[in-house]
C-alpha cells in the first residue's frame, strides 16, 4: 500500500490498482464522449445530416464493413509505405542537418518554407504529374511527415553536450563516431518523439490526396459518401481513420518505450 | 482601474441595444460551384444592384457542389441555394421529407454531358461500360449518373470513377487519365481553355438520351419560405431581371464578376455563361412562356424518373416547387 498524505487529508491507493486506472482512463473518456454525444443527438433531435447519432454510426460500420475495410487497407497502405519513406529520408536529412553547419544553414530555411505549403494545394500538381492512384498518396504522406522527424533528429544531434563533444574529441574521436557511437543513440528519444507526430500526419497526407483525388481509399470513401447524403458513412470513415492513426501511434510508443526506456527511467515514488 | 460589475452590464445593456436596432441580416444565398460564367447573372444581381433596388440584402457565397449547397441550407448554414432541383429530389427523397422547395426554376433543361475526346470513340451511353470516368462526387452531373446509366441501360458494373475535384476534371481528359468526364455543357469552355478545340470534342448531351430534366434553381426551406414570403419575391424579381439583362448582354454579367473577382478570366466566363444560356435557360418553353415557367407534369416526370432510380417514392411536384414567388409572367417574358 501506498500511502499519500495531502494537506488534510489521507489518501490511501493499493499501488496495484493505478496500472489497471491509468490503462482503463482512455477507454472511459471515450466512452462517456460517446454517451454524451448519444444523449444530444436525442435530446436536440439533430437531423442526421448533420451529427449522425453514435448508434447509427456503429451501425453503418457493421453493415458496410466490407467496402470501409476496402478503402482502410489502401489507405493503411498508402499512408505506411509514405511513412516508411519519410522516415528513412527524415533520418538521413536530420543527421545532415544536424551535424554539419553547412547543411543547416542552406537546407533549413529551404525546409521550413517546404513545409508551409499546404498539402492540399500541391496534391493537383501531383495528380498532373504522377496520375491518379498510389503515386500521389503516398508522395503527399511522405511531405507532410517528412519535416517533424527532421526537425527532431537535427535537435537531437545538434544539441549534445558541447563538454561531452570536446572530452570525446580530446580522446581522439572522429566526427563520425561523435555521430553514430554517441550523437545518434542520444537522440533515439527525440526521434521516436517525432515518429508519433509524424505517423498521424502522414495519415492526414494520404487522406487529403485521396479526397482531392482518387479511386481507392478512405478519402474517397467520405467524400462519395457526402455526395450521396450518407453522413453516417462519412463519419464511419472518419472514426476508422482515427482508430488506424491511434493503433499506429500505440504501436510506435511501444517501440519507442523499448529502444529508448532508458531514458525515462525514473525511481518510483516511494 | 479595475472594470465593475456596473460598467459590464451597461456594456451589455449597449450590445443588446445594438442588436436589435441591427438592420435585418442578409439572406444568404449559396451558389452551386465556384463563381464563374454560369453563376455570373446572381453575382450581377448582387453587384449590379438588383437585389439592392429590391430593397433585400443578399449575401451571395460560392458552393462546392450542388448536393454540399443543399446540405447547407438545410442544416441552416444558408437561407438559400442555387442548385440543382434533381440533387434536391434525391436529398429529400432521403430524408423522406420535404426539407427543401424550389421557388425559382433557372434552368429549364440540365445541361449535363458526359465529355470525352473524339480519339476515345465514345458516342453513345453504352460506350462507357468498364470505362475511367473522371468525376467530382458531388457534382450534379455524376449525382445524376444512376439515372442517366438506368434510363440508358448502362452496364456501369466496370466503370473506373476518378473521383476528382472540378479544376482536375478537364487535365485528366487531356491528359488522357480519364476515357470521359460527367461535366455541365459549360465546362466545353474550359477545355478551350487548355486548347482542345470543339472538334476534338466528343459531347453526349444527357438531354437527348431520355433524361429531359430541370435543372439549377433557387432552394429554399419551406420553413423560410413561410417566414419571409415578401423578400423570397423580391429575391426571385430581382435575380429573373440580371438574367434577363445577362441575356441580352453577357458583357454586363461577365463585368460584374470582374468586379467580385478581378482574377477572373473575361473570354472563358463569357463563354460559359453564353453556352449555359444558350443550352440551359433559353429554351423553346422558356421563349413561349418566359423565365421559371415551370411545367408540372414535366416536373413530376422529373420526380418520378429521379424516384424510381433510388427506389423512394415520388413526391408531388407542387410540394417540391412553388411558383407563388414568380413575378408576373409579363416581366419574365424574354424579349424577342
Amino acid at each position: 500500500m501506498t500511502e499519500v498524505r495531502g494537506n488534510a487529508q489521507q489518501m490511501v491507493v493499493p499501488a496495484s490498482n493505478v496500472g489497471w486506472v491509468l490503462t482503463a482512463a482512455p477507454w472511459l473518456v471515450c466512452s462517456v464522449a460517446l454517451i454524451l454525444w448519444q444523449v444530444v443527438c436525442n435530446v436536440f433531435s439533430v437531423p442526421d445530416y448533420i451529427l449522425p447519432p453514435p448508434t447509427q454510426i456503429f451501425a453503418v460500420l457493421v453493415n458496410t464493413a466490407g467496402p470501409i475495410w476496402f478503402h482502410a487497407k489502401w489507405t493503411l497502405a498508402t499512408t505506411c509505405i509514405g511513412f516508411a519513406l519519410s522516415v528513412i529520408l527524415g533520418l538521413l536529412m536530420g543527421i545532415a542537418v544536424g551535424s554539419f553547419r553547412m547543411v543547416y544553414a542552406g537546407f533549413y530555411p529551404l525546409l521550413i518554407g517546404f513545409n508551409s505549403v499546404p498539402k492540399v494545394a500541391v496534391v493537383p500538381i501531383l495528380v498532373v504529374w504522377f496520375g491518379i492512384g498510389a503515386v500521389p498518396a503516398v508522395l503527399t504522406a511522405f511531405l507532410m511527415s517528412f519535416f517533424p522527424i527532421v526537425v527532431n533528429v537535427a535537435t537531437g544531434l545538434a544539441t549534445v553536450e558541447p563538454e561531452l563533444e570536446d572530452v570525446l574529441r580530446a580522446l581522439g574521436a572522429k566526427k563520425r563516431d561523435l555521430i553514430l557511437k554517441v550523437g545518434l543513440p542520444r537522440s533515439l528519444p527525440y526521434f521516436f518523439a517525432s515518429l508519433k507526430i509524424a505517423i498521424t500526419l502522414a495519415f492526414v497526407g494520404s487522406v487529403i490526396s485521396e479526397s482531392i483525388a482518387s479511386s481507392r481509399g478512405i478519402g474517397t470513401l467520405m467524400v462519395r459518401a457526402a455526395s450521396d447524403f450518407r453522413i453516417s458513412l462519412v463519419f464511419a470513415g472518419l472514426i476508422v481513420t482515427a482508430a488506424m492513426g491511434i493503433i499506429m501511434y500505440v504501436a510506435f510508443a511501444i517501440l519507442e518505450s523499448r529502444m529508448t526506456g532508458w531514458a525515462v527511467r525514473r525511481p518510483e515514488v516511494q | 482601474m479595475m472594470i465593475g460589475a456596473k460598467s459590464i452590464a451597461a456594456l451589455f445593456g449597449c450590445l443588446c441595444a445594438a442588436s436589435t436596432a441591427w438592420a435585418q441580416t442578409p439572406v444568404r444565398l449559396v451558389l452551386d460551384f465556384a463563381i464563374q460564367g454560369q453563376q455570373s447573372p446572381i453575382v450581377l444581381a448582387s453587384e449590379g444592384g438588383y437585389f439592392q433596388r429590391a430593397g433585400v440584402d443578399v449575401r451571395v457565397d460560392r458552393g462546392y457542389g450542388s448536393g454540399d449547397s443543399i446540405t447547407k441550407v438545410a442544416s441552416g448554414a444558408y437561407d438559400m441555394a442555387f442548385a440543382d432541383v434533381g440533387a434536391l429530389i434525391i436529398f429529400n427523397g432521403k430524408q423522406g421529407a420535404t426539407k427543401l422547395i424550389d421557388v425559382f426554376q433557372i434552368y429549364d433543361s440540365a445541361p449535363m454531358v458526359i465529355l470525352s475526346l473524339k480519339k476515345s470513340k465514345i458516342t453513345k451511353p453504352s460506350d462507357l461500360a468498364g470505362k475511367a470516368i473522371a468525376s467530382p462526387p458531388s457534382a450534379s452531373s455524376r449525382v445524376m449518373f444512376p439515372t442517366f446509366a438506368a434510363v440508358n441501360k448502362i452496364d456501369v458494373s466496370n466503370i473506373k470513377w476518378l473521383d476528382v475535384t472540378p479544376q482536375l476534371r478537364e487535365t485528366m481528359l487531356k491528359q488522357g487519365q480519364a476515357d470521359a468526364t460527367t461535366a455541365l455543357i459549360t465546362d466545353v469552355a474550359g477545355l478551350n481553355h487548355l486548347q482542345i478545340s470543339e472538334d476534338e470534342i466528343s459531347i453526349m448531351r444527357y438531354s437527348d438520351y431520355g433524361m429531359n430534366l430541370y435543372g439549377h434553381g433557387i432552394l429554399t426551406t419551406p420553413e423560410f419560405a413561410a417566414k419571409h414570403p415578401d423578400e423570397i419575391r423580391k429575391i426571385v424579381r430581382a435575380i429573373s431581371e440580371a438574367l434577363k439583362a445577362a441575356i441580352a448582354d453577357p458583357a454586363i454579367a461577365v463585368a460584374a464578376l470582374k468586379k467580385r473577382d478581378p482574377l477572373v478570366d473575361e473570354t472563358l466566363e463569357r463563354r460559359r455563361l453564353e453556352l449555359v444560356v444558350a443550352n440551359a435557360i433559353v429554351t423553346d418553353h422558356v421563349r413561349k412562356s418566359g423565365l421559371g415557367a415551370v411545367d408540372m407534369d414535366r416536373m413530376q416526370k422529373t420526380i418520378d424518373l429521379i424516384a424510381a432510380t433510388y427506389k423512394q417514392p415520388p413526391m408531388k411536384a407542387t410540394d417540391l416547387y412553388r411558383g407563388d414567388y414568380l413575378p408576373p409572367t409579363d416581366e419574365s417574358m424574354l424579349p424577342h
